[in-house]
């Protein structure tokens, strides 16, 4: 046959434009792993991070991807660091 | 909306079918569906039927004249425009048919 069916000959063009979004990384699951006041152990994270949120305070460290951790068996607490920055310590447990 | 114009003397002597149906975008668009199936249907017959009929495709239009005297062809055009009128009877927001 002479004609080949185009089934939306009749059909709006505005449906065939293609959009260079819909793309999405995994999600990192960043923020506190432990709360303030919540009991810690030695090496546990606290807090996955890109870059400094939250500043490592005493016996806290900070590791390579930013995460904080703590170095002892203690209770967490959230603190303010200067006036307008926030760090994290761990203080053995009384 | 798709607009169909006719004209009907003692024959058949013009069929022109353009625009977008609009009933959904392309590719799910079901009223386009059914006035392209009806048309490209018409347009092979009258090709095979080799009467001194005129097929002009503009991309977004068709356009067919006859300039025959074929009672093959006005059966032909009869029976499209019967078909093009069912579609009307219930999506007539999306195609309309006039008579010229």
């Amino acid at each position: 046959m002479k004609y080949v069916l185009n089934i939306q000959y009749f059909a709006s063009k505005k449906g065939v434009s293609s959009t260079k979004n819909g793309r999405d990384s995994h999600s990192k699951r960043l923020g506190a792993k432990l709360s303030d006041g919540q009991f810690a152990t030695a090496g546990s994270i606290i807090y996955r991070q890109r870059g400094t949120k939250i500043h490592p305070g005493t016996n806290v460290k900070i590791g390579g991807d930013d995460t904080l951790f703590c170095t002892i068996d203690g209770i967490v607490k959230y603190e303010r660091l200067g006036k307008d920055r926030k760090k994290v310590s761990v203080y053995p447990a009384a | 909306m798709i607009k169909v114009v006719f004209s009907l003397d003692k024959h058949y002597t013009y069929l022109s079918i353009k625009g977008h149906a609009d009933y959904a975008d392309a590719g799910k668009d079901l009223v386009c569906a059914a006035v392209s199936s009806i048309v490209f249907g018409l347009m092979n017959a009258i090709d095979e039927s080799k009467e001194a009929v005129e097929i002009a495709d503009y991309g977004n239009k068709i356009e067919i004249i006859n300039n025959s005297s074929s009672e093959l062809i006005d059966n032909y055009f009869e029976l499209v425009i019967f078909q093009l009128k069912t579609i009307e009877e219930s999506y007539g927001r999306f195609i309309e048919i006039e008579r010229k």
